[in-house]
């Protein structure tokens, strides 16, 4: 009713009663009594007051809708963070301020977070949005926003925009249908868990889909099967050798390496020690100058990268992949055999080898010793890889020791060292700033690093140093030690 | 010791004192620093105090009565409240500040502002001179006169409008709007001019502007022929007209009026920024009553807007309602005791009752645009955003404003009490109150 006398009142004041002359139809209704007084034909008072009545009714008859409700949120079984910290993350999340910046508070934040979720903490609901368009920006706190989001991330994330549909929660684990329909980063995964859960189940599942993988897929099928990996697979993995595709031979041969005592490891050790003799205490390298049908079997690769010549290229595979403790043949310790002198010729060669195996076969004893005598010589990412896999009580006195020294030869090392630093490396770090003499080439990184690889514990005692040191010098700490004190805060807040 | 302690603020009700965002954010950091002492609250009036240190050599007294609330601090910042009273204010949300007596700084401060009160309320009620009533008379007839002329005026280009055609209003931009507006202003009818201000964005709104357009148009048509003449008004619809046309009451005339005392719930606050003018709108929902109220506050750049209705507060007071036929804002008229915590404002309406209660203010009032309604539902996601009520009627939210995830986080989805301002676009959302805390839009 209303309707199509507003669609007429409407069409007229568009183009004007001028134009468009307005002679409303009698009517009935609520509305009758009203634009009957206005008469016949509205001139544009007469307009506007049909208008005004309409409006009104309209405003004061609005009706109720009947929309779909959501599924409400499950309960959270997890605690909520106490009250201080949460407004600590939302004070975090809404940018930096005088003393921290933007990017600072993000980590900040971050760091909140993987706390929160190792203490087994919830976010509160109120910052759940803010957490998820970090999260939709920033792809490597996913699992960490997920992990304290509870129940009511993903529950928001259903509901809400497809930029979060990373935030809903998935299957806890694979599933069967992710081998048969998933991308090839499900199937690995649902290989990987079955593999961890039942290997054989596995290998039966791997071996029946073999002939229609691709090569790629093959070969990173097969190294996900570095789960529960045991004597049983050598005979599949050794038949796998055969295969003429390189890929899949190379992804074979680095599962059987990491199998102790299998005939792969064996025949590798035999190549290395044939390629390396003892000559008056003196280490001796040969390369070999073929690579034959048994050395591509076993997943050396003939065909060498750009500028590196072919026989450099075959005894460094050897060297890398031959299993580190076939050396103790020709010597008790890594130290001892590298106290040797290497020959000029093929020499480089077998270190680099030694180090690419080291690093490859996850040696921390070798690791231990190769970085010693590389340091401050060899190449840096090199001397991290090295660093990654020593143990951390080792690489912690060795860093500790070399700052007394010479810090730019280790900083580099610093992002390696697992969080929070061990004591040693906190106390050493401590001393280099306490000198005020010695502020060399590395003191401010050394000081950036410190800012996240401290534990927070160390706040009261980084705040006595900054108090102790003359005020230009406390302006040089005043960052690192207002930062220290933030995470103490998180970390206190937290519990 | 004070009697048994009334649950602390939230730290969402602290933010709604803060200034401005950035005093919020430094007293956020303030509050989790060391550097703090003798802190306690209590007493009578109950207040709350503390040291903190500051960069000077003695740290800053900070005094809070929370009764009103009114601060002091030793500072020399110009912020009101300032970073040290909002963070005192978080702490003792976050329960870090234990009961105590208050130290004698404290109750010299609170002693000496119940003596200002006083001598306050007694300055304020000297009568007006004959005189002085002629000359308030002659400036109201002149200003009568005025104001006639600008309804005129406003009449005629309102009737050209129709009489010539809207479509081509979008391609004007707000330059006809903004002269009439000015005119009005002139023609001492602010009112009416910030009515004409108000559609000037309307021919930019996108889709339907058209039917905006003259819906606003109409109600404006409405108004300037009620204002045209009053004397055939009803005295409350009249007072409603003069109202809308801009004519200011004075507070001594509202506060004369019969007070309304209940158990006045602060469910949602709102400001505004309009021509450096911000403004803030505090609305009330009476526990016993179940009436609305709207507490209205402007201040200029560098003023500070009162801040003493804290949300999710309740506060036993008298209120005055201004003249008018669908009364809506009021002042607070008298205070009995300090305000408490209130987790779950009510009665809660459902929307059938929400909308009875629009269609009745807007009986009295057709130039409402906006109406403080409290939910009981579930917020719906869609286009447009419902809320749901528990016998499935649902009213929208207006689209405009966005959709409001954070508040449906807060809901998950569960039965809420939804503070919003009723609009013809839809509902304008405030503060979510999920069972303990509340949370603003």
């Amino acid at each position: 009713m209303s309707t199509t006398i507003w669609s007429d009142l409407m069409s007229s004041a568009l183009v004007g009663t001028d134009r468009r002359r307005l002679v409303l139809p009698g009517t009935d209704g609520p509305l009758a009594g009203v634009l009957a007084s206005l008469g016949a034909e509205l001139d544009p008072d007469g307009l506007l007051a049909a208008a005004g009545a309409v409006t009104v009714a309209r405003r004061a008859g609005q009706a109720a809708a009947r929309p779909q409700c959501p599924e409400p949120a499950a309960a959270e079984t997890e605690p909520y963070a106490p009250v201080a910290a949460q407004q600590r993350l939302a004070a975090l999340l809404s940018g930096g301020d005088a003393e921290i910046d933007r990017t600072t508070a993000r980590e900040l934040a971050a760091e909140w977070l993987r706390l929160a979720a190792g203490r087994g903490l919830l976010a509160g609901p109120a910052i759940l949005v803010a957490l998820l368009d970090l999260g939709s920006s920033d792809s490597s706190i996913r699992a960490t926003v997920r992990a304290v989001g509870g129940t009511r991330l993903g529950w928001l994330a259903l509901q809400g925009p497809g930029r979060w549909a990373w935030a809903v929660q998935q299957e806890e684990t694979a599933q069967p249908s992710d081998w048969d329909t998933g991308r090839p980063a499900d199937r690995l995964r649902y290989l990987g868990e079955l593999r961890a859960r039942d290997a054989a189940a596995g290998r039966d599942l791997l071996l029946a889909a073999w002939p229609q993988e691709k090569a790629s897929d093959l070969a990173a099928l097969i190294a996900a099967c570095g789960a529960g990996l045991g004597p049983d697979d050598e005979p599949w993995l050794e038949k796998a050798l055969d295969d003429r595709r390189g890929q899949v031979r190379e992804a074979a041969a680095r599962l059987l390496g990491a199998l102790p005592g299998s005939a792969y490891r064996q025949r590798m050790a035999d190549r290395a020690l044939a390629c390396v003799h003892v000559a008056d205490r003196r280490l001796v390298a040969t390369a070999p100058t073929e690579c034959d049908d048994a050395m591509r079997r076993d997943g050396i690769s003939v065909k060498p990268p750009q500028s590196v010549g072919e026989r450099t290229h075959w005894l460094r595979q050897i060297i890398e992949y031959a299993p580190l403790d076939c050396w103790t043949a020709y010597d008790q310790t890594p130290a001892g055999l590298l106290s040797r002198k290497f020959d000029d010729t093929w020499g480089p060669v077998l270190r680099a080898g030694l180090v690419r195996a080291a690093i490859t076969q996850r040696h921390g004893a070798w690791a231990a010793v190769l970085i010693h005598d590389g340091l401050g010589r060899r190449d840096m990412n090199e001397l991290r890889e090295l660093a990654a896999v020593m143990p951390e009580q080792d690489l912690a006195e060795l860093i500790a020791a070399q700052l007394r020294r010479k810090v730019d030869a280790v900083v580099r090392l610093l992002d390696v060292l697992p969080q929070p630093w061990a004591a040693p490396v906190a106390d050493a770090v401590l001393e280099c700033l306490a000198d005020t003499e010695r502020r060399r080439s590395g003191w401010w990184q050394l000081l950036r690093h410190a800012e996240w690889g401290f534990d927070p514990a160390y706040a009261p005692r980084a705040r006595a140093l900054h108090d102790s040191l003359p005020i230009p010098d406390q302006q040089l700490l005043a960052r690192f030690t207002t930062m220290l004190q933030i995470r103490h805060d998180i970390h206190q807040e937290l519990t | 010791m004070s009697e048994p302690t009334e649950p602390p603020w939230t730290a969402e009700q602290v933010q709604g004192l803060a200034p401005d965002a950035s005093s919020f954010t430094a007293a956020r950091k303030l509050a989790g620093a060391s550097g703090w002492s003798t802190t306690g609250h209590g007493g009578s009036p109950a207040g709350l105090w503390g040291l903190c240190k500051g960069s000077g050599s003695n740290p800053y007294q900070i005094c809070i009565d929370l009764t009103e609330p009114a601060y002091r601090c030793s500072c020399p910042s110009r912020k009101f409240p300032c970073k040290h009273a909002l963070a005192l204010l978080l702490r003792w949300s976050a329960g870090q500040v234990a009961a105590d007596e208050p130290p004698s700084w404290m109750t010299e401060w609170t002693t000496s502002r119940g003596a200002r009160a006083v001598k306050k309320a007694e300055q304020a009620t000297a009568p007006r001179t004959e005189a002085q009533e002629r000359a308030a008379q002659r400036r109201a007839d002149k200003r009568a006169e005025s104001v006639a002329a600008g309804i005129a005026e406003l009449r005629t280009w309102l009737s050209d409008q129709v009489r010539h055609g809207i479509a081509g209003l979008d391609q004007a931009g707000y330059r006809p709007f903004e002269q009439v507006a000015a005119r009005l202003v002139d023609a001492q009818a602010p009112g009416l001019a910030a009515a004409v201000r108000r559609l000037a964005p309307v021919p930019s709104s996108g889709p339907g502007w058209e039917q905006r357009l003259l819906a606003e148009l109409s109600l404006l048509h409405l108004l300037a022929g009620a204002a045209a003449n009053p004397d055939a008004l009803p005295e409350d619809l009249a007072a409603t007209v003069s109202s809308r046309v801009g004519h200011a009451v004075t507070t001594e005339q509202v506060l004369a009026g019969p007070p309304v005392r209940d158990r006045w719930q602060v469910v949602g606050t709102r400001d505004d920024t309009e021509d450096k003018l911000t403004s803030r709108r505090v609305w009330l929902r009476g526990r016993d009553t179940g009436r609305p109220a709207l507490v209205l506050s402007f201040a200029m750049p560098g003023q500070a807007l009162p801040v003493d209705l804290v949300l999710g507060t309740e506060l036993d007071a008298d209120l005055t309602y201004y003249p008018g036929a669908a009364p809506l804002r009021a002042l607070v008229a008298a205070r009995h005791g300090t305000p408490r915590a209130c987790p779950v404002p009510g009665p809660a309406q459902t929307v059938a009752q929400a909308l009875d209660e629009v269609s009745t203010a807007l009986a009295g009032d057709p130039w409402l645009f906006q109406w403080p309604v409290l939910l009981r539902g579930v917020l719906a996601p869609g286009s447009p955003w419902h809320l749901v009520d528990p016998d499935g009627d649902a009213l929208p939210l207006d689209p405009a404003l966005g959709e409001p995830w954070r508040l449906a986080a807060v809901a998950g989805g569960h039965e809420i009490t939804l503070a919003a301002e009723w609009g013809p676009a839809g509902l304008r959302p405030l503060a979510v109150y999920d069972g303990t805390e509340v949370a603003r839009a």
